[in-house]
């Protein structure tokens, strides 16, 4: 079943500008979409009126070929798991998984057994008797996705699941959903402004900014093709350059020009954007042209990788990431200069002004 | 060198016992007994000094059983109109917004400022000859004042925040993730209702209704001045304390005071170890 999104529109009473302006995506069955972007970008607005907890403006929203527009949501057959869980506090887990079953008025026994299935499923067999309270995050996350998933789902809808836990538990969880993904092939939609977890999970991405969509597209696709800055700034970490147009070539430092956009002008300012991994160093030799050396500011460490944070000749940073092999080759230290080669890097040629 | 380091952090220690908090917590103690322990004392010790058998035989009196009978009766309507308008109001003041939303918070808690004999007043001036809504109320064939209906109304009013402002507590602090989730579960707005709202409110009801009864069951002025006290009518509990008073009995006078003041024991020992679960565990 595919959810798509057509023109969604939604103001809250007393806001400026609107949560969610026009907002159009089609997120493919059988898949994860990750809806990603900063906090304020309107992805959890965007969820709610996916699962009918509020009414757009304007706009539609489709499973498969059924406007549900209409459709309240406790007959729009989605589970929901939200940021903070919202476990039914005063039930014992085997309660809260039941629930959506109990409420069809399920069999006793077919409840059991299903609650069974899903604890296995979300590995936490034995949990059954205790109530949120005494469980941790992360056994509280997994709990409301078994809740969630209970009552098996056309859609699954989560916002911000692993938010409010440690580095450690999310990264499992992370692997537990693509786990449990692959078993149920239930379309997920999930919220996120954790760039990892949305390029690691998902299978189509819809990056979000002040309430529109800025670009979608396959994780590869977004990563190497960013569409506007913001994308190729917000997606993997990367540098801005500036340069102005000369010659029909746009010169950036250090010794690098690229072809300019056709309709740029002699003049105008062009940015790009250079991925941290993909600039080399190496030592600064006595014919190296003083444009494409840099000052080394700081060399941090982050366990096998090495962030190195230059100062450029025209004054710009640039952050360059480096193995610790790399590192040692280059044998040098805060206050050295080096020469940038930007050769292998990927230039992404952005907005320019005219 | 040791001994001599831990024998100055025992002097520390002693100094720590002799300093501000001590005598704090001496003039704490010593002004709640002088307020409540000793009245209470003084109460229990002087009825028994009247002997029990004389306690029981006043209490078997027609007018004292009636005026108990009174007073719980108001007590017990108090509590099961104020569990649901208290659950019902707490609902509506929380989940919708609606003009005058505001002001209707504050006039909630208006019976907790008016003066009850004032209360009384208001009903007396009200439903009394000549009063606004007398003629209403002649059509529909009712006797307010003076009667059991003026005084139920007069006790509903003074109680009306307990439950109320209880439940709005609560209803705010959990907000309506809950209830969203059941609902993408399915669940009909009353099966949510009964499932996840009503059991996070119980503990928040259960408080407001021991503290609804507490209040109903102390209630003086108001039903004084809408009932007029009269004997084996609209003679409450209190207000025959008072008459007693007035008339020298004082087995009577105590008698009854310790049947009240054992019922309200009881009502807080229910408050207390209620209110340490009410404000809805995460």
């Amino acid at each position: 079943m595919s959810v798509r999104a057509q023109n969604l529109t939604k103001r809250f009473p007393a806001a400026q500008t609107p949560a969610v302006a026009d907002v159009s995506f089609c997120a493919p069955p059988g898949a994860i979409t990750s809806l990603l972007g900063p906090s304020g970008s309107g992805k959890s607005t965007i969820l709610r009126l996916i699962a009918g907890l509020d009414d757009p403006d304007s706009g539609s929203v489709h499973f498969s070929d059924d406007d549900v527009t209409a459709v309240p949501a406790r007959e729009r057959g989605v589970g929901f798991v939200f940021q903070n869980y919202a476990l039914f506090r005063h039930m014992t887990v085997a309660k809260n998984i039941a629930f959506g079953l109990d409420v069809r008025r399920t069999p006793r026994r077919e409840v059991r057994q299903r609650v069974d299935e899903l604890l296995a499923l979300v590995q936490l067999e034995g949990l059954a008797e205790r109530y949120p309270d005494q469980l941790s995050g992360g056994q509280r996350q997994r709990i409301a996705l078994a809740r969630a998933l209970a009552i098996r789902p056309k859609i699954l809808l989560l916002d911000e699941p692993f938010g409010a836990l440690d580095a450690r538990v999310r990264v499992e969880l992370r692997e537990g959903l693509r786990r449990i993904h692959e078993q149920t092939h239930v379309t997920t939609l999930l919220v996120t402004h954790d760039q990892d977890e949305a390029l690691e999970l998902s299978e189509h991405v819809v990056v979000m900014r002040d309430g529109r969509v800025v670009q979608s597209g396959t994780p590869q696709e977004i990563y190497d093709r960013p569409a506007i800055p913001f994308v190729a700034e917000f997606v993997g970490r990367a540098n801005l350059l500036s340069g102005q147009v000369r010659n029909g070539r746009a010169s950036l430092s250090p010794t690098l020009s690229v072809e300019a956009p056709r309709s740029a002008r002699d003049g105008a300012e062009v940015n790009a954007f250079v991925r941290p991994h993909e600039v080399k160093l190496r030592k600064a030799c006595d014919d190296d042209d003083s444009v494409s050396l840099a000052r080394v500011e700081r060399l941090v460490h982050i366990g096998a990788r090495v962030k190195v944070a230059l100062t450029l000749a025209d004054g710009g940073p640039m952050t360059v990431e480096l193995s610790r092999a790399e590192v040692d080759a280059l044998a040098c230290v805060e206050g050295d200069r080096v020469a940038v080669d930007l050769r292998d890097a990927k230039l992404f040629v952005a907005d320019y002004s005219i | 060198m040791v001994e001599a380091r831990s024998h100055l952090g025992e002097a520390r220690t002693q100094s720590r016992w002799t300093a501000a908090p001590v005598l704090l917590l001496a003039l704490t103690l010593a002004y709640l007994g002088v307020i409540i322990v000793l009245p209470l004392g003084a109460l229990v010790v002087r009825a028994m000094s009247l002997g029990f058998g004389n306690l029981l035989t006043a209490m078997r009196n027609a007018n004292a059983v009636h005026a108990l009978q009174v007073s719980l009766s108001l007590a017990a309507i108090a509590v099961a109109v104020n569990c649901v308008v208290g659950v019902a109001g707490a609902l509506v003041l929380v989940r919708h917004r609606f003009v005058g939303r505001r002001a209707l918070d504050a006039i909630v808690e208006l019976p907790l400022a008016i003066s009850p004999v004032a209360i009384g007043l208001t009903f007396l001036l009200l439903f009394g000859r000549g009063g606004w809504l007398a003629p209403g109320l002649a059509s529909l064939g009712v006797k307010l004042p003076f009667a059991f209906p003026g005084m139920v109304l007069a006790t509903l009013f003074v109680t009306l925040p307990y439950t109320l402002r209880e439940v709005v507590y609560v209803l705010r602090e959990i907000g309506t993730t809950e209830e969203e989730v059941a609902a993408t579960l399915g669940a009909s707005p009353i099966q949510t209702f009964v499932r996840v709202t009503l059991p996070n409110v119980r503990h928040a009801l259960g408080y407001g209704v021991l503290l609804t009864a507490a209040r109903a069951l102390g209630e003086f002025g108001a039903v004084l001045v809408i009932g007029g006290d009269i004997t084996e009518s609209t003679q409450t509990a209190t207000t025959y304390i008072y008459a007693a008073i007035e008339e020298r009995n004082a087995a009577g006078a105590y008698g009854m005071a310790l049947v009240l003041a054992a019922t309200s024991v009881g009502l807080l020992i229910g408050i207390d170890w209620l209110g340490h679960r009410r404000r809805g565990a995460a």
